[in-house]
């Protein structure tokens, strides 16, 4: 006969193994491989850049020039991935690229998720004029080509790697108004908002408490989808040389370093570009992942 | 639908005040602009006659529309770095531009509609499962690496095709690859639209009634479908706009894309300048276009699109 206790141990296990297969549950379809490329690629090398590079990134030896990768017969180990024209080790400077890479998606993203969110949130909640005005700088922002916009930005201001923050985070904020905007209409005749109000609840209390809360899953899979749309533009400021300055080893820069060499050197060119694609790559079936799990109806967006 | 058009002319137009404003001012921002348009040896006479031409002894507004009047004539202000004026430069190199973007969107876009409307009919089939990897694919991959990468190929290993440079018609090629390769996103949207679509109950109608397949398919299904890829448009374009700076400056050829990097380089203020305002006005243009083809397209959408 079972005792009080035995039955008691059932529980505990059973309340174990469905908090097992809760995680699990939350986990399933989670494309780890991807992930893993994601963490070795990016975000590993992004933040531990000092510790694993096995070279300086910006002091070249300059009697190994344009060394081959290991692979190669004339390469060594010295050089995994190579050297550049100014005998830089390619690994060391791509694992430092993955550092601004990282940087400069997390802020870019930041503050373009914090104009998009506010213009969306009163755009949406206000209605009227407030949103006539939030649709036409929407429409001014769409007029504006990302490249020409960063064009302008880099003749007036210089070149530098806050200069590209900014135009990224100009350029990406109008996804976030678009969606927020219409999830804020949808929300913001709901009964729990009226509960709210009644209640005693402030304008900017009920947006912030209430409505934010409610749109936040719509947030965070947009901004990882747009990840790599961050980086993809990044690269590609970088690579024109309106991006990130020389030296340093931004991914774009690496591959705009390597373009003249392809006879001679294809790995300078090619390698950091393979770099680019696996992270994006990543971010992206890491993002319908957790699209699918957090937000399934934004599969409708466009990307 | 007069009224429609009407609004969306006027927000057109908002949009064009917004960005030439915003152009202007982002300039002159930079500092006083008689620096840039005058050169060392310049006298006081002369420095005299610029600051009338372009009134910039007059209150910023009144300078605004001074600076508007003389672009709306085609007259951007002096390049510092080319021997010809910026309009004069534009002039020389939109033809190249346009024949590139031009060839690349002839091509490119009949090309995948008529591959995404084979892939929603051909459901699952192999040819799909390829669109959706390239799809995923190409949207991780930097046209610029793209461009490298086909370099390396064809032109430096191979030797087939001139890395870079305006000549022969093989010159054309690679550019032309690269700068259409970003619209095959239509393809993946006339897909969905197709699918869609055939599977509407009229479709169904249509099958009972015994029609032809594809009578069904081109002149049913795709015709409802073909509004998709339609309102694409507008984002097409603003691709190919980004695009061609990338390609041009790859392929070394001399449009506008070019110009813009080649005066960046050269801090070449009203070329850039220019080239901007150009760009802007395409795509607002462009906008304005779509939106409006769209409402000719399908009629339920009058005023519900005007605040997307």
């Amino acid at each position: 006969m079972a005792t009080f206790a035995d039955a008691r141990r059932e529980g505990a296990l059973e309340q174990s193994q469905s908090r097992y297969q809760r995680v699990m549950g939350a986990l399933r379809g989670l494309p780890f491989i991807w992930v893993f490329i994601l963490l070795v690629v990016l975000i590993i090398p992004g933040l531990f850049a000092p510790i694993i590079a096995p070279h300086d990134p910006l002091d070249g030896d300059l009697t190994r020039r344009l060394a081959p990768p290991v692979w190669d017969v004339e390469g060594s180990w010295e050089h995994i991935l190579g050297t550049d024209r100014q005998g830089r080790d390619q690994l060391s400077r791509l694992i430092y690229g993955s550092r601004i890479a990282l940087f400069v998606s997390m802020t870019a993203l930041l503050i373009s998720a914090t104009i998009g969110t506010t213009l969306g949130l009163v755009s949406g909640w206000y209605g009227g004029w407030m949103d006539h005005i939030v649709q036409r700088i929407v429409d001014i922002k769409a007029s504006i080509p990302a490249i020409l916009l960063a064009l302008i930005f880099v003749s007036i201001f210089g070149q530098s790697v806050f200069v590209a923050i900014a135009v990224i985070a100009i350029f990406l904020w109008n996804r976030y108004t678009r969606l927020i905007r219409a999830e804020t209409l949808s929300l913001r005749n709901m009964d729990f908002v009226a509960r709210a109000r009644v209640s005693g609840c402030s304008t900017p209390r009920i947006i912030v408490k209430h409505i934010l809360p409610n749109v936040a899953n719509t947030l965070i899979v947009l901004a990882t989808l747009e990840v790599g749309v961050v980086i993809i533009l990044e690269s590609t400021l970088s690579f024109l040389g309106v991006g990130i300055p020389r030296p340093t080893p931004a991914w774009g820069v690496m591959v705009a370093d390597g373009r003249n060499y392809l006879a001679v050197a294809w790995w300078v060119a090619v390698i950091p570009g393979l770099g680019i694609f696996l992270t994006v790559l990543s971010l992206n079936l890491f993002g319908d992942w957790l699209r699918d799990r957090l937000d399934p109806k934004l599969r409708q967006v466009q990307r | 639908m007069q009224r429609y058009i009407l609004i969306r002319l006027f927000h057109g137009l908002i949009a064009f005040l917004g960005v030439t404003i915003l152009i202007f001012s982002l300039v002159r921002l930079s500092g006083d602009p008689l620096d840039n348009l005058l050169s060392e040896e310049d006298d006081e006479e002369t420095a005299q006659y610029v600051r009338q031409l372009w009134g910039l002894d007059r209150p910023l507004a009144v300078q605004y529309f001074t600076y508007m009047g003389n672009v709306l004539q085609g007259e951007f202000g002096p390049s510092f770095s080319f021997d010809a004026s910026a309009g004069e430069l534009i002039k020389r190199r939109l033809p190249n531009t346009l024949l590139l973007g031009g060839l690349a969107t002839a091509i490119s876009f009949p090309l995948s509609i008529a591959i995404g409307v084979f892939t929603a009919v051909r459901r699952d089939s192999f040819l799909d499962y390829g669109g959706k990897s390239l799809a995923i694919v190409g949207q991780a991959t930097p046209d610029f690496w793209i461009a490298i990468i086909l370099i390396w190929i064809f032109a430096v290993t191979l030797g087939w095709l001139p890395t870079s440079g305006k000549g022969e018609i093989d010159h054309l090629v690679l550019p032309v690859i690269v700068l259409a390769l970003p619209s095959a996103a239509t393809l993946r949207l006339m897909r969905s639209a197709m699918l869609n679509q055939l599977d509407s109950e009229y479709v169904k109608l249509a099958r009972i009634k015994g029609l032809p397949e594809w009578k069904i398919i081109w002149k049913h299904a795709f015709r409802n479908a073909a509004i998709v890829p339609l309102t694409f448009m507008s984002v097409i374009i603003a691709q190919l706009v980004s695009g061609s700076i990338v390609v041009e400056t790859i392929f070394a050829w001399p449009g506008m894309g070019q110009l813009a990097i080649q005066a960046i380089n050269a801090r070449d203020y009203h070329v850039v300048q220019a080239l901007a305002l150009m760009g802007s006005t395409i795509l607002i243009l462009m906008h304005l276009v779509t939106d409006i083809a769209y409402v000719y397209a399908d009629p339920r959408i009058r005023f519900t699109r005007i605040n997307r």
